[in-house]
This record gives structure tokens, sequence and C-alpha cells, in this order.
């Protein structure tokens, strides 16, 4: 499914934050809020040229459901994510395991090949 | 102070004919005077309630960015785990599946060799426990036959009926009710 997510491609810009008055919308961590603020002011300048209340009414519907399933799949992929670094350390075990024993049973197969060989041996005597 | 920023959050607004810092500007502005509820109380279609949704679309709308933001930039880095994790789990499957089988079925064959040999020397007086090398005791693999190992054949689901056409549904759907 395609989430229509912008190219993870980020640039970074110099912006100064000059003492503001934070309210409990707002980011506590200064990066985070800084960005907030860009986009916040890009919003407002939005819902001004929306002008009427119906266009504004569908724009914030719209925003609303892009961001529910924005969080649906970033919290799927999240969850995924955790899920994948703790399979990590038991695939490693696994994968170990596994070597362990493929070498076990190749250094079997060599010693009964030698046997076999020297057993025939002994027949044809 | 340096702010990371989507490439696409400034085309975004160049289209609105901002800079990030005029955006910034803005939005400090509004921040400690705008209302905080997350849901339009004012009445449907006054001038109130359009101020009052500006306020709320603008939250809601850079709070979705902030979320955009985060995702896109770890997005890359869930797909290379997705995509390690399946090539790891493969890579164990396979292992599993016919790896360790196939060479499980090579001790097997060369055990079962082994003591017709030594039935034979026998047979002949000799004495084959003499012959080396050995396998220590207790170090040797167990070779008996695991799940998925036989040669009975996999079940399968018998494959389903082509799908009927909506004419055919809608006819069998009528001759049921006559």
């Amino acid at each position: 499914m395609s989430l229509g997510l912008p190219p993870a491609d980020v640039v970074e810009v110099e912006l100064q934050l000059a003492k503001v008055r934070r309210d409990e919308l707002a980011p506590e961590d200064d990066e985070t809020l800084l960005r907030y603020l860009v986009y916040l002011g890009a919003a407002y300048v939005e819902a001004d040229r929306a002008s009427t209340y119906d266009r504004l009414h569908r724009l914030f519907g719209a925003v609303g459901s892009r961001a529910a399933v924005l969080r649906f799949h970033y919290g799927e992929q999240a969850r995924g994510f955790a899920e994948e670094k703790r399979a990590h350390a038991a695939h490693e075990r696994m994968a170990g395991a596994y070597e362990g024993l493929v070498e076990k049973i190749e250094a079997e197969i060599a010693l009964r090949e030698e046997r076999v060989r020297k057993l025939e041996a002994a027949l044809e005597r | 102070m340096i702010v990371r920023l989507l490439r696409a959050d400034l085309d975004e607004l160049a289209r609105l004919e901002l800079d990030p810092a005029e955006a910034l500007r803005i939005g400090a502005e509004a921040l400690g005077a705008r209302p905080t509820r997350d849901r339009p109380r004012e009445r449907a279609g006054t001038s109130e309630a359009a101020d009052e949704l500006r306020h709320l679309y603008a939250e809601a709308a850079a709070d979705m960015r902030l979320l955009q933001f985060s995702f896109a930039t770890k997005a890359g880095d869930y797909a290379r785990s997705r995509a390690r994790y399946d090539a790891v789990e493969g890579a164990m499957a396979d292992l599993q599946k016919d790896v360790v089988p196939e060479l499980r079925a090579r001790l097997r064959a060369l055990r079962a060799r082994e003591q017709t040999l030594e039935r034979r020397l026998a047979m002949r007086g000799v004495d084959a426990a003499s012959i080396g090398p050995t396998i220590p005791a207790g170090m040797a693999v167990d070779t008996t036959l695991k799940p998925g190992e036989y040669d009975e054949p996999m079940l399968a689901l018998r494959p389903l009926p082509p799908r009927r056409s909506l004419l055919e549904r809608l006819v069998r759907s009528l001759s049921r009710r006559v």
C-alpha cells in the first residue's frame, strides 16, 4: 500500500528560536518545536487562504484522515521494527546452533567415509 | 539552531510563498494565543467557528507533518530491517528444510553401509571394531527421521473452482428463489 510519504531527503536550515509562550500542544524538544512552528506557520497561511468555513472544514477533515492513516502505519512499522530487533538476537543464536550442527554432521560424515573405505579395503584383502 | 526539514517541506513552503523563517514567525505568534482544544465547539457556519477551525486545522496539519517527518526519515530503516529479517528467516528455513536433512540422510546411508560391511567382515571372522577411525561414544549425531524428512506427500488443498461470473451468480441466486 502506498502511503504517499515524501522522500526522506532531509535539508538542514538555520533558525533562531525567540522567546515563545509554549502551550500544552507544543513539543518540548527545541528542534522538534522549531520544526513544528514552521509547519504551524505554513498551516496558518494555508488556512487563511481557504477563507470559507466549508473549505476549512474539508481541509480539517482531510488532514485528520491523513494523520490517522499515518499514525496507524507508523505504529505498525515501529512495532515490527522492535520485534525484528528482538528477533535478531534469537536469529543469531539459532544460526549459530545450525552452523554447529552442520559442522558436526560434516565431521562425522568425513570420519565414517574414511572408515567405510578401510572396511572395504579389509574385505578385499 | 540547525533544524532538519524534508526537502518536500521546503517545496510546500515555496508553494505558499514562504521561507522557513517566515513560517516560524507566524507559527510562534500563534503559540500561547490559540485555543488548545482538539474538537470544534462553536456553532457551525459562524465566523467564530471559522476562526476556531483555522486554529484547529493549523494544529492538526502541523502535528500531521511532524508525524510525516518522523515516518519518512525512519521508513528506510524500517524497510532495511524488514528485508534483513526476511533474508535471515529465508536462509534459516532453507538450512532447516534442505541442507540439514540432506546431510542427515547422507549420514544414515553411510551408517547402513558400515553395518553391512561389518556384518560381512564378521562372517569372515574379522573383528570390524578394530578398524578405525571411530566416533567417540555419545558424540554421534542423531539421524532419526524428523518431521518433514519423511517421503510422504505433503497435504495440499484442492484448487478453488473458477470464480463464477456476475451473470452466473445472478442466475444462481434467482433460481434458488424460484
